[in-house]
């Protein structure tokens, strides 16, 4: 009698988990692969900043050709060759006088090639993608822009130029 | 003697109402081998791309997703887990410079629509779980039925299958998506990968 209210009793611990597995069993399956490749960060170099030149006398404005201005400031950007990148970047930044409180607008216009060639380089918009690394894992970039300077105080001006570039 | 039994006897009851609770419940699943279940990988691979060593996050949104379509019986409910079956590292390593932390997330869209492109507009999003490499933890699970009931009063119950019925007319897809995110920072250059494994099986 003690063994069969045992057994009883092992059945009904054991036995939630039968029912439970015999659905399981009954289980179909499929398999995603996950793949990511991991390169070294991207460097970006400045070789040559911007730079204006000198004005004259009741300009009303600065224009900066990236395309075919001498004065177009020049970086490289380094990463894995052959590989696609987003480029974004701010064109509106304000520019501070130096030694005062007054500010200019700089529209920035920034153009790109994968060979070092400024005068065949392409415009490029706020937000790129699809561009590439060349075969030695460099792109070029030329920085140029326009300033309206109809009520510019004299003075010196500074800012900066902002660019982010990922990998897709 | 009979104090020993005393003892057992109430053991036995606790037993005996738990398992009547557990009983409402009916697996149909269970009471068919014609009841399958199709999984067909439509986007067989979740790719993060290239990613710079310490980039940080790195998201693939649901349009960016590994994608399966399963076809099934549309008023039966499916199981599913959802497992990453080793860490995310590259070949002959397993350090932690050299396994990218994933975090998996997953939605399901079982509205009756005709493809996943249309689907991935009408989801349930599922959840999301930071896969625990130390542990071999990080698992998604979920039940849903492959077509989705109204919310309005049940109806009767389905009918048993029986021999000649033709099971074709009662299928409908569910597509599963699967993305998630990655977090780089200061692991070492190569190519990672893993699998995941889903179970399907119906309740």
């Amino acid at each position: 009698m003690k063994n069969v209210i045992f057994s009883v009793v092992i059945f009904l611990i054991f036995s939630p988990f039968a029912i439970a597995q015999s659905s399981a069993e009954h289980a179909v399956s499929a398999t995603i692969r996950v793949d990511a490749v991991v390169t070294p960060s991207i460097e970006l170099i400045t070789v040559n900043s911007m730079t204006v030149g000198n004005m004259q006398p009741g300009q009303r404005e600065i224009y900066v050709n990236p395309v075919n201005s001498s004065n177009a400031g020049f970086m490289i950007a380094v990463g894995m060759p052959d590989s696609e990148f987003r480029l974004n970047y701010l064109s509106k930044r304000e520019l501070t006088q130096s030694n005062g409180n007054a500010t200019l607008t700089f529209i920035y216009e920034l153009s790109g090639n994968s060979v070092e060639n400024q005068s065949t380089s392409e415009l490029l918009g706020v937000d790129n993608r699809n561009i590439r690394f060349n075969e030695e894992g460099r792109y070029y970039l030329w920085v140029g822009g326009r300033v309206n300077l109809e009520n510019a105080k004299p003075g010196n001006y500074e800012g900066d130029f902002t660019i982010e570039i990922d990998y897709i | 003697m009979i104090n020993k039994y005393l003892h057992i006897i109430p053991v036995f009851f606790v037993l005996v109402f738990s398992t009547n609770v557990s009983g409402q419940e009916i697996d149909f699943g269970d009471y068919s081998s014609r009841y399958t279940i199709s999984p067909i990988l439509i986007q067989p691979n979740l790719d993060f791309g290239t990613i710079a060593q310490n980039q940080g996050v790195k998201e693939r949104n649901i349009d960016e997703a590994a994608i399966i379509e399963l076809e099934g019986i549309k008023y039966l409910d499916v199981l599913i887990d959802i497992e990453v079956l080793s860490p995310f590292d590259t070949d002959g390593c397993s350090n932690t410079n050299c396994t990218l932390p994933l975090t998996l997330k997953a939605a399901y869209s079982n509205f009756g629509e005709s493809n996943e492109i249309s689907a991935q507009n009408k989801v349930v999003y599922l959840g999301e779980t930071t896969i625990d490499y130390s542990q071999q933890t990080g698992l998604l699970s979920a039940q849903f039925p492959i077509l989705h009931r109204t919310s309005a009063p049940p109806g009767p119950p389905p009918t048993p299958d029986y021999e000649g019925r033709d099971l074709e007319a009662q299928k409908e897809s569910v597509y599963l998506f699967i993305y998630g995110s990655v977090e780089a920072s200061g692991l070492i250059s190569g190519e990672y990968s893993t699998n995941i494994l889903i179970s399907i099986y119906y309740d």
